[in-house]
């Protein structure tokens, strides 16, 4: 059923995450401000049902938010590397991309609509058997994301979503891949305090945050109180869960995978690295060509090793003299018998 | 500054345009004034001068080569140019709508933006004139007004624009010639300048590659079998930039370059694995023919750039123009010819 502020029938032609060209026609929902220099709108089937979400950055004049810009770049990055790292095995509970157009002339994507509710609204409301779903599915979610080398790196209540069976994270914009700088300002109350633009990206950090979602649902705490896990109840089930997680070095923060354990789930095992079988080939060719050009390796050490017992292809010294003098004596011989 | 002749003890100079070489009086007889409106006229310099005046008239003066074969029009060099060490001459190659306009007009505005501050090197205009018509007939227009540039001119058998670029180790004059591609595969006269080459910077469009396999570019074939028709390697530095990156962001390797910050340093190593990512994607596009300054240079890097990080609408660039990592491969070549020392130039591009 159409609702007040529809924007009408739009057409919308898009890059799809395969390559190829994608057209939309469907009746687009109101415009919000997820954020600034951003909008967001549903776009409906004809029987009113929720097609996708189309986020777009705002233009202004013809100009557009260059933070704004970058930050729905990064949402499709992200999304993108999910889908290469996951295929069709595509988890639900990490962002999915139909298509985007970052030419058009306010540069958008499209991704299907988010289930469930941000968590922020959850907080001590989860029942046990529920609070231990929701850690499992947020740090197996964590486990899938590092997998696919990106670190979200803006993890906070109001961005994961929880439907009671399924973690579904969002709000990508301010995601890097694992290793590279924080190209956005990260630095939040949910993030350690080392987190900030410019610091290498570390999927720990994703933990240490998560790990503050997870007092926070669990005790129902605000962050301030929380901070560094300083709320969370000591020799509690939940301080276990969380030992470590709020160190400040990030190589002595646990894994997501080692979190997992700690709830009995062992379904996955630490991250394994994107690879590319034709990139890797082409990696070799190029050491191959670099190598024939530098010519050949270098001559071999003057010291020879000592000669095998027997090898057919050296004599020694002793044993050549030796051959010589007969050689010599065999060539008198046959002066005088034949002289 | 005092201008003295080039390599002050002979004051022989090789014409980048005609590729004569001429020995030059270092007098101030000779010399010649331009300006947009007259066109180059005799400079007088007042035998009463000061040492400063002088100076300064001579920062500006241009010199007529003699073109000693008489086989090319009147031509003029900046005075500068013959002043330094032996210039560093840079030949873009590529087809036509290969962007190579477009990334000569992003560097020069990301140059004028003092970015180059950043490796430690200093960038001023060899011939002041000349770079401020190249900066509002493209750079301006390209970065300020986000319009789409006009292919490059045939024909045309000048430099672009000149630089003199400054490390800790000397001062080199750095001219840019960017010769239309039709022009480049089929070795029109005017593309004579290539045999003074000193640096070679091939510019790929990204938007060729993979879109039907076997991408190729005429004007590569053309202008390595003119400089080295036989075995063996060529001995000029050469970069290959594949161009349009922004098109292909998101594709892997890709993405793991063209979004990270603007290099602050030389770093050989980061140069390398750069290179080693390009080639792969070409590798696996299959565009094996666009490899060939990889194969055939003794020394070559390889880049991912954007000169403007959009594609162009209608003839503009309606968000604006984003230049990504355009100085990376200008900065590989200022190493590979020396400028940032002798084992920059060994480590870089080998």
């Amino acid at each position: 059923m159409p609702e007040p502020g529809r924007t009408g029938v739009v057409r919308l032609e898009f890059h799809t995450p395969q390559g190829t060209s994608g057209t939309v026609i469907a009746e687009g929902g109101p415009w919000t401000a997820p954020g600034p220099g951003l909008a967001e709108r549903p776009l409906y089937a004809s029987d009113g049902s929720t097609l996708m979400v189309q986020r777009a950055v705002t233009a202004d004049g013809g100009r557009i938010d260059g933070t704004a810009h970058r930050m729905l770049q990064n949402e499709i990055r992200a999304a993108l590397r999910v889908g290469r790292r996951h295929g069709a095995a595509h988890p639900d509970c990490l962002p999915r991309l139909v298509g985007y157009d970052l030419d058009a002339e306010s540069p958008y994507l499209l991704c299907p609509p988010v289930a469930g509710r941000p968590v922020a609204g959850l907080a001590g409301q989860l029942l046990l058997g529920q609070r231990h779903g929701f850690q499992t599915a947020l740090f197996r979610a964590l486990v899938l994301l590092s997998e696919a080398e990106v670190v979200h790196a803006g993890l906070r209540p109001e961005v994961v979503h929880w439907d009671g069976r399924q973690v579904r994270l969002t709000g990508f914009g301010r995601s890097a891949a694992v290793g590279e700088s924080y190209r956005e300002d990260v630095a939040s109350l949910w993030m350690p305090p080392a987190a900030v633009r410019d610091a290498v990206a570390d999927p720990h950090d994703d933990v240490w945050a998560a790990g503050l979602v997870v007092a926070h649902v669990v005790t129902g705490l605000p962050v301030e109180q929380l901070a560094g896990g300083a709320g969370v109840p000591a020799e509690s089930a939940l301080a276990s869960l969380l030992d470590g997680v709020f160190r400040a070095d990030p190589r002595r923060r646990p894994g997501a995978a080692q979190i997992l354990r700690r709830l009995g789930d062992q379904s996955r095992a630490e991250a394994a690295a994107l690879d590319d079988a034709a990139l890797d080939a082409g990696r070799a060719a190029f050491d191959a060509e670099r190598a024939k050009k530098a010519g050949p390796p270098a001559p071999a050490p003057a010291a020879e090793p000592p000669s095998a017992p027997g090898d057919p292809g050296r004599l020694s010294p002793a044993l050549l003299l030796a051959l010589g003098v007969v050689l010599i004596g065999l060539t008198l011989i046959g002066w005088r018998v034949f002289g | 500054m005092n201008v003295t002749p080039a390599g002050a003890a002979t004051g022989v100079v090789r014409c980048p345009i005609c590729l004569d070489v001429f020995r030059w009086d270092p007098a101030d007889d000779g010399l010649f004034a331009f300006s947009e409106e007259a066109g180059y006229v005799p400079l007088r310099i007042p035998a009463d001068a000061s040492p400063e005046k002088r100076a300064g008239a001579r920062r500006l003066a241009h010199l007529r080569c003699p073109n000693p074969s008489g086989d090319r029009p009147a031509h003029f060099l900046p005075l500068l140019y013959t002043a330094y060490r032996p210039p560093i001459v840079i030949g873009l190659v590529g087809a036509s709508l290969s962007g190579k306009t477009h990334l000569l007009a992003a560097m020069m505005g990301e140059i004028e933006n003092d970015r180059l501050a950043a490796f430690d090197l200093k960038a001023d205009a060899l011939d002041p004139v000349r770079h401020r018509t190249f900066m509002r007939q493209y750079t301006r227009p390209l970065l300020e007004k986000g319009r789409r540039l006009p292919g490059t001119v045939e024909g045309v058998a000048d430099f672009a624009d000149a630089l003199l670029i400054s490390s800790a180790t000397g001062t080199w004059p750095v001219a840019f010639f960017d010769i239309g591609g039709e022009d480049l595969s089929r070795l029109r006269d005017n593309t004579r300048f290539l045999n003074g080459v000193t640096a070679l910077m091939f510019v790929v469009d990204a938007e060729t590659v993979g879109a039907g396999g076997n991408a190729r570019d005429d004007t590569y074939r053309a202008v390595l079998g003119m400089l080295h028709p036989g075995s063996g390697h060529l001995d000029v530095p050469a970069a290959v930039v594949l161009n349009k990156a922004d098109l292909i962001r998101f594709e892997p390797p890709v993405d793991a370059w063209i979004h990270r910050p603007p290099a602050d340093r030389l770093d050989a190593g980061t140069v390398l694995a750069e290179s080693r990512d390009v080639y792969a994607y070409l590798h696996r596009a299959g565009a094996t023919a666009l490899l060939q300054p990889y194969r055939y240079c003794r020394r070559c890097t390889l880049h991912f750039a954007s000169a403007t990080g959009a594609r162009a609408r209608d003839g503009e660039f309606p968000h604006g123009v984003r230049p990504m990592r355009v100085l990376e491969p200008l900065v590989a070549l200022l190493a590979m010819s020396g400028v940032f020392g002798a084992a920059a130039a060994r480590q870089v591009g080998s």
